[in-house]
């Protein structure tokens, strides 16, 4: 694994938003397409995708099953790599960062929310908070606390999640998933496994995150009342942007 | 207990460990059983050593000269001990002669090996009375003969026919056929020459060499001495254990490696359990090698705790092996069972820590993409 200049960043804890930073957008797919070879045909999960989140907005990316929501979500998340085009993470290119660099770019700059919660279950909700944070420099347990407390989970800091809800799991997963100070928060049908109140809270949440932290928030739902919440809505067919 | 961010490694391997109880046990109880092997093994190999030593006891650094093969009057010569004691400077000659004789108290008699020794204190030690050094008159007897004669120090008895005051009792427990039961002054037996003669060298090594000297000086054409030394037989003793320790030690370490891939294998499965999880700490910016820090951490832990665990219970066996064969339950602290103790402790941890890389390194290339689907 080659070493790359942007390891050196590993101990800037949070987002240090420059003013120009502020200006563009948070993240930016540029031309992206995403190809799978399964067996001898060759599937375009995203095919020339042009997308972009600014800080402070909230989107929505909709369409039926298959059309590439998670694939586009994941490209943004530095989780998976475009076969072509361009990924831009708060203006610097990063489609070419090794996983070590692409590690690092999470750690700072992304939060993520997923479907089914995935907490860790021995540890209590601070620490599974904590989680990002493990092997940084620095003690984010009052923030950790904080922000359960903001999700009014204040009552349930040393649960762990077999005595929580799912609500209140999915919650936790949200103080996760803002921990590091993310500029991007990608949720994968964040709703999914929750009641219609339940998942109309967790939205309110997110609404309210991304207008108070300047937070670019992308959320991939099935669900029409997510579009409700959001500035903008995308609707993907096949890998491509309607 | 652990703090999650002081310690993260450790207190994500001390939880995984919890996780499941059953076969966390299971493996700590391979180690635990490798580690006895070692240590437990060991140190009843040095118990069992030490017993054998003081069996031979403080006669290792003596050598016997008798007579060899080719010694027509079967017997050795003033001149031949002349030869003796001039190679053996500084050690102690003791020429000696033997026979049986009648040895009779008032009410009993006996027919038994008589030694006739010019200077026994060199060669015995006394229980009661003080050996007199040379001995001129008097006999010295065996705690269990006088015992059977009857008789105690002070008193008389005859031996083949001649009356003698008993001016000490032996303290001598006459293992190895080295037994002495009646030991009258030299001139008491009379003969020429003498059956053997006794070397009492500095230690076992002069003993050994002497017993190479001797006959390399005295023995100019033929074979007319030979010797013996019980140093011999100490060093084969050791040899022997020595050999028996290294092939105990190959078991132990075997037993070790295989509890080290049942590690393996116990920490593959439980990662392969969490790949889910682990693929969530990919995704929140956990790198490759914290989280192999992570499963390895917990490998070794797993090589700690048996290890202790394995110490422990050595040292109790080890306790009791000592006070079985040897009487002194405190001998399981020589420094070279702690030796053992380390050594099967430090191998544990080695094992263990090793069998988490392969297993470590799987974790670490979970996908997070693959694994967060579904
Ligand atoms: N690892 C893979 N190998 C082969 N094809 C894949 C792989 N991952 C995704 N695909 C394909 O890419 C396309 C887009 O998948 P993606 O998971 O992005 O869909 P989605 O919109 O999230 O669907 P859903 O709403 O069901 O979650 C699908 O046709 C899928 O079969
Ligand atoms: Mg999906």
């Amino acid at each position: 694994m080659t070493d790359s200049p942007h390891d050196a960043a590993e101990t800037e804890s949070g987002a240090t938003a420059s003013p120009e930073r502020a200006a563009g957008h948070v993240a930016e797919l540029d031309g992206v397409t995403r190809e799978y070879r399964s067996g001898g045909e060759t599937i375009a999960a995203l095919a020339d995708v042009n997308f972009a989140v600014d800080p402070g907005e909230m989107v929505a990316v909709i369409g039926p099953s298959g059309s590439g929501k998670s694939t586009l979500l994941n490209v943004l998340g530095l989780l998976d790599v475009p076969t072509a085009g361009t990924v831009r993470l708060d203006g610097d290119d990063v489609t070419d960062y090794d996983d070590e660099a692409r590690t690092m770019a999470r750690r700072r700059t992304i939060g993520f929310v997923f479907q089914s919660f995935h907490l860790v279950p021995m540890l209590t909700a601070v620490e599974n908070v904590l989680v990002p944070t493990m092997f940084v420099e620095g003690d984010q347990r009052p923030r950790a606390r904080d922000l359960l407390e903001r999700v009014g989970l204040g009552d349930r800091l040393d649960h762990r999640p077999d005595q929580l809800s799912g609500g209140q799991r999915q919650r936790v997963a949200i103080a996760r998933a803002l921990v590091n100070e993310p500029r991007l928060l990608l949720a994968d049908e964040p709703t999914g496994n929750l009641d219609r109140d339940t998942g109309r809270n967790i939205l309110d949440e997110f609404e309210r995150i991304s207008a108070e932290e300047e937070v670019g928030v992308v959320a991939v739902t099935h669900d029409e009342l997510v579009t409700e919440f959001t500035d903008r809505t995308v609707e993907l067919i096949d890998g491509v942007i309607q | 207990m652990i703090d999650l961010l002081e310690f993260p490694a450790l207190r994500m391997a001390w939880l995984n460990l919890r996780r499941n109880t059953l076969r966390t046990g299971l493996a700590t109880l391979g180690i635990v059983i490798g580690v006895v092997a070692i240590a437990a093994i060991g140190i009843t190999g040095t118990a069992l050593q030490y017993g054998a030593t003081q069996e031979l006891g403080g006669l290792s650094n003596t050598v016997t000269v008798f007579p060899g093969e080719e010694n027509a009057d079967n017997v050795i010569t003033d001149q031949q001990v002349d030869s003796i004691e001039r190679v053996a400077t500084g050690a102690v000659v003791a020429p000696q002669r033997s026979d049986t004789m009648e040895v009779a108290s008032r009410s009993e008699r006996r027919q038994v090996n008589v030694e006739a020794v010019s200077r026994p204190a060199a060669l015995y030690d006394a229980a009661e009375g003080t050996i007199p050094s040379p001995m001129r008159s008097g006999v010295l007897l065996n705690a269990d003969l006088a015992d059977e004669l009857g008789v105690e120090l002070g008193q008389t008895v005859s031996v083949g026919g001649r009356s003698y005051r008993i001016i000490a009792i032996l303290d001598e427990p006459g293992g190895f056929g080295q037994g002495v039961s009646v030991v009258i002054p030299l001139d008491d037996i009379d003969q020429d020459g003498y059956d053997q003669v006794t070397v009492v060298a500095e230690d076992g090594d002069a003993a050994q060499r002497l017993a190479e000297e001797i006959p390399a000086e005295v023995n100019q054409r033929d074979e007319v001495v030979d010797t013996f030394t019980p140093a011999d037989i100490q060093e084969s003793v050791s040899g022997f254990f020595a050999t028996l320790n290294a092939a105990l030690l190959g078991v132990g370490s075997i037993s070790l490696v295989v509890a080290g891939v049942s590690i393996l294998n116990v920490m593959l499965m439980s990662v392969i359990e969490r790949q889910a999880e682990i693929g969530v700490f990919r995704a929140v910016g956990i790198r490759r090698r914290e989280v192999m820090r992570m499963v390895v951490a917990e490998a070794t832990l797993l090589g700690v705790v048996g290890g202790v665990l394995g110490v422990v219970l050595s040292l109790l066996i080890g306790y009791a092996v000592n006070g079985l064969l040897n009487g002194q339950p405190m001998l399981v602290f020589q420094p070279r069972n702690l030796e053992f103790l380390a050594l099967g402790f430090g191998f544990a941890v080695l094992a263990s820590t090793l069998s988490g890389v392969y297993p470590a390194w799987k974790a670490s290339t979970a996908n997070p993409v693959e694994v967060l689907r579904g």
